[in-house]
């Protein structure tokens, strides 16, 4: 599955890898998600948890994303990620994250390991190769 | 020394134009008037002479200002074909008018609500089809499966700090907040690509720390 990067305007640098994923059957609106390998995990707002009807329960972690500090509840959650006819599924952790100033999710490195992923930064895009159907 | 290798889309006779002086990404051609020349696309109004109209035999004062202003809060609705730019969004032009003079929109057409707000000066354009989804790489002529086409930066402009909806190049919906966005999904019973908020800096758009 093949995905553009998504330019951003103003004084926001160059485009990024980004890829869109379905929360939990979330279909109308896919939540994107920056391809991040040097963050360990999955981490979205909180937010998305609240939209897709998600019960966060009481765990929850202490943890620093890019400087800020912010609370992370672990859950288990389904992701899926499409293109056309093509889709697959997985349920990873995710934390969701309450403050999140941030524009996108983080797509961890462990949110990587269904995938084989190459990312053509020349040509701005970044494919995720599922390796077990 | 090295030439230093830019992104693809940054170099000369590339088929992938940021900073192309009109929006790209639409569909649609924006429909150039005398007005509209005269003004960048989104540039709120000051204070404009009204024009006089008729609408299923009424009479009513328009002016562009108070068209803005009766806009503001509204979320435009899907796009099915001809839209208008009001404040920097694009609205179907039945629904701009509707707002405007509280008319059922039964009593007048597409046509004619487009050519009223254009008279006022709002650039108006029609969609056309679906957005091209050639890869920025599938001409070199090797074989890519097919790549999920993204808005552009300067489709993106005028969204800096809310969050968006968006399907292949276009934005759906934008709204401070992301309860609204899929509220405005689920009402209209459309399905976005991705969501997300467009950042207004580096911080925001990648998490990087600041120093």
């Amino acid at each position: 599955m093949k995905h553009s990067f998504q330019a951003l305007p103003g004084d926001t640098g160059r485009a990024r890898p980004v890829v869109d994923l379905v929360v939990e059957g979330l279909e109308l609106a896919p939540q994107a998600c920056l391809l991040d390998t040097g963050a360990s995990e999955i981490r979205m707002g909180r937010h998305v948890a609240e939209l897709a009807g998600i019960d966060l329960g009481d765990a929850h972690d202490r943890i620093v994303v890019a400087g800020l500090q912010t609370t992370g509840h672990p859950t288990s959650v389904q992701l899926e990620l499409r293109q056309g006819k093509e889709s697959h599924t997985w349920a990873p952790t995710v934390y969701f994250c309450d403050p999140w100033p941030w524009a996108f999710g983080l797509l961890g490195i462990g949110g990587l390991d269904p995938f084989l992923v190459s990312i053509n930064a020349y040509e701005e895009w970044v494919e995720l190769h599922p390796l077990h159907r | 020394m090295a030439k230093k290798l830019l992104p693809k889309r940054f170099e000369s006779g590339s088929d992938h134009t940021d900073s192309a002086p009109s929006r790209t990404s639409d569909s649609g051609q924006v429909a150039a008037t005398t007005a509209t020349l005269q003004r960048r696309i989104g540039e709120t109004m000051a204070e404009t002479p009204p024009k006089t109209v008729t609408i299923a035999k009424r009479r009513f004062e328009l002016r562009a200002d108070r068209v803005e202003r009766a806009l503001r809060q509204a979320l435009p609705e899907p796009i099915t074909s001809h839209y208008v730019v009001i404040c920097k969004r694009r609205y179907p032009p039945k629904q701009a008018i509707s707002l405007v003079t509280g008319l059922d929109r039964a009593d007048f057409t597409t046509h004619q609500a487009r050519r009223i707000l254009t008279g006022l000066g709002f650039p108006a354009g029609r969609r056309s089809g679906h957005a091209n989804p050639k890869a920025p790489g599938s001409s070199r002529g090797r074989r890519t499966p097919a790549v999920r086409s993204r808005p552009s930066a300067e489709t993106l402009e005028p969204f800096i700090g809310q969050w968006v909806a968006t399907k292949d190049t276009d934005v759906l919906v934008a709204a401070p907040d992301p309860r609204t966005v899929v509220g405005w999904l689920a009402e209209h019973r459309q399905q976005a690509d991705s969501m997300f908020r467009v950042p207004s800096d580096e911080l925001q758009a990648s998490g990087a720390a600041p120093w």
